[in-house]
């Protein structure tokens, strides 16, 4: 059987994500510092930038969409 | 700053590992760990779920930027830690097995066949006591049928809820209930004195039932009852017209698990078989050892040695999240979702239902789950939690108390030739807010003491009606807002302004080309400005930026009051 980690959830972004879509997201800018994210086994949103991913959050960052 | 590799080392010394045997369980180099531990490296969503499990922490403790984490209590450990500890120490034995015998050869040989027939014996001996016992489980404490819940409770008492139609809820006596089971219009209970009890059941079945000695295990189908003894072997009524009971020729059997129509046996080996019709059946064949299996009509999912979660569906449909899942000691399953009970206590669930999602993420301190086609329930040892379909009353549903934030207030926008800028007031609780406008959607952004967001006008239209809508997002106790709306009309702003020879611009524009050129709020600096204020310190002439063409001569004419420059210094 395929399996694939879908495991994240970016709020106000449809469908899951995987690690390494999401370390992607993050820092090509698409997931920005003030978005939220969880994963089905955590109790609750958290910001990028209060996550220990703000690692990869790099250079200038843009509330724009 | 980065708390993860204080946080790596913080966890890591209060038990007393070492650098290399952290990257032996996270399966990576010991350069590559110490890498995590300076900071140069980030650990993967896979390896954080290691660390949480191996801690004793909660996955957002190691996930949340913080320095913050829970250092659990070594003296509370449980079997996992000493398996952990028993591991660690074997390697250091083997080495001292293997110095003491290259040393000693002939005594060592003695005493290694000592050893070999020492433990031939046991084998002997072990296989001659009886070989299957009862095992006490919290999952085999919970079990549900379309219309009814069954469950033990803390103190060996058989509960049950909804349904009660051929009275299966009723006489549910039983002095040491270890399992429950519930099938259509029936509840069947182990006992730890290896009986089984029924209630509901038709009378030829129940006196069967009463017959069963020294049962370790049972199941129920839809219409069929599976158990089996302590000496192997399976036994079946019910409904004899789907095969779920053709198991006779069984032996040394160890569990059962039935489907809707049919029966899975495991035998003392870990091998599998089977007997019924039901969905995902043929792929039994590939498994070996499995923990717990959940069907419905149209899944099955077996819940895997390693503990994760594999599907089988009759329409193709997948379920990947719960796929995704590990450390599960509990599955579930209806016509359309997938549920997994982890270790820490939480239910996971795959479901095309996201307030049915949310409820089921709220519950905790779960020891059992189960389903029928359109609802789940979660048993904490007390108490049962369901969502779904209660038409019979199979639970009692919890109304969440929940506080619906306010909406933000004194909303205002500006539009300049490249963003619409969102500016509002927030309110108390809120966790974020979620602003759209029809061209997308965005978090705003904290600035001093107003929530902000901007929005790209690349994609609106001159003279188009948009509307605003801000969400004030709750977390725990707290739930979203209603929607505070606002329309406007997009008007692009007014090309009045220009510079030098350029085209014309708008106000923005033409002030942030001032800004470039070191004219900024009424103040010079940077070195364009230069040609502005030459080496002397002077008094600036603005304008009123009144929509007329400035060139450079003007703009050294430019009136800014109270407004000097420095050459050569940024202010």
């Amino acid at each position: 059987m395929i399996k694939k980690n879908k495991i994240w959830k970016i709020k106000g972004f449809e469908g899951t994500f995987t690690d390494e879509e999401l370390v992607s997201l993050i820092k090509a800018g698409e997931v920005k510092p003030d978005y939220f994210i969880t994963s089905k086994e955590m109790r609750k949103w958290v910001k990028v930038s209060n996550s220990i991913y703000q690692f990869y959050i790099g250079g200038e960052h843009d509330e724009n969409i | 700053m980065n708390y993860l590799p204080n946080k790596l080392v913080k966890l890591r010394k209060h038990y007393n590992y070492s650098q290399s045997y952290l990257a032996e369980v996270l399966d990576v180099d010991t350069l590559e760990y110490m890498n995590y531990e300076n900071g140069s490296k980030m650990i993967s969503y896979a390896q954080m779920k290691k660390l949480a499990s191996l801690y004793h922490v909660d996955l957002l403790e190691i996930f949340s930027n913080s320095d913050d984490v829970t250092l659990y209590d070594i003296s509370k450990a449980n079997t996992d830690e000493i398996n952990i500890d028993y591991f660690t120490a074997k390697k250091g034995l083997f080495g001292k097995i293997r110095d003491f015998y290259l040393a000693n050869k002939i005594t060592s040989t003695i005493i290694c066949l000592l050893l070999i027939t020492i433990g031939v014996l046991t084998v002997i001996l072990k296989n001659t006591a009886r070989p299957y016992t009862l095992v006490r489980d919290n999952i085999n404490r919970l079990s549900v049928s379309e219309t009814t819940v069954i469950y033990i409770d803390d103190y060996s008492g058989v509960n049950g809820s909804g349904s009660n139609t051929n009275g299966e809820l009723s006489n549910l006596i039983s002095s040491g209930a270890i399992k429950v089971c519930e099938g259509e219009g029936f509840s069947i209970i182990l006992d730890e004195n290896g009986t089984v009890s029924s209630a509901g059941l038709i009378s030829k079945y129940a006196r069967e039932l009463e017959e069963w000695r020294n049962i370790v295990d049972i199941a129920a189908g839809r219409a069929h009852v599976l158990g089996v003894d302590s000496n192997g072997r399976v036994h079946c009524v019910g409904d004899e017209s789907t095969g779920a009971c053709d198991v006779n020729d069984a032996k040394n059997i160890s569990k059962v698990f039935a489907t809707i129509n049919g029966s899975i046996l495991l035998d003392e080996t870990g091998a599998i078989t089977y007997s019924g019709t039901f969905i995902g059946s043929g792929s039994l064949r590939s498994y070996h050892d499995i923990k717990d299996v959940a069907s419905s009509e149209n899944i099955l999912a077996i819940l895997t040695k390693d503990s994760t979660i594999d599907v089988y569906t009759k329409n193709s449909a997948n379920y990947l999240l719960a796929e995704s899942w590990s450390d599960i000691v509990d599955v579930a399953c209806g016509d359309s979702y997938v549920a997994g009970l982890d270790s820490f206590g939480k239910v996971h669930i795959e479901i095309d239902n996201d307030e049915i999602t949310r409820e089921v993420e709220m519950w905790s301190n779960i020891i059992a789950i189960d389903g029928a086609s359109d609802y789940l329930i979660g048993f904490d040892g007390k108490n049962i939690y369901g969502v779904g379909n209660n038409r019979y009353g199979q639970f009692v549903k919890e109304e969440l108390v929940k506080q619906k934030l306010e909406m933000v207030s004194d909303v205002e926008y500006s539009i300049d030739e490249k963003y619409v800028t969102v500016q509002f007031n927030g309110v108390s609780n809120a966790s974020a807010y979620v602003v759209a406008i029809d061209v997308g959607i965005g978090i705003s952004r904290r600035l001093e003491d107003v929530e902000v967001v901007r929005f790209g006008t690349e994609n609106m239209t001159e003279g188009k009606n948009y509307t605003i809508s801000i969400t004030s997002v709750g977390e725990g106790d707290y739930m979203d807002s209603d929607v505070y709306k606002l329309n406007f009309t997009y008007t692009k702003p007014e090309e009045k302004y220009s510079f030098f020879t350029g085209g014309s611009m708008s106000e923005q524009e033409f002030l942030d080309t001032l800004g470039s050129i070191g004219v900024d709020s009424g103040r010079i600096h940077a070195s364009e400005a230069e040609d502005l204020c030459a080496d002397q310190t002077v008094k600036v002439l603005s304008s009123s930026l009144d929509g007329k063409t400035y060139g450079r001569t003007e703009l050294l004419n430019m009136d800014i009051e109270y407004t000097y420059c420095r050459i050569g210094k940024d202010d």
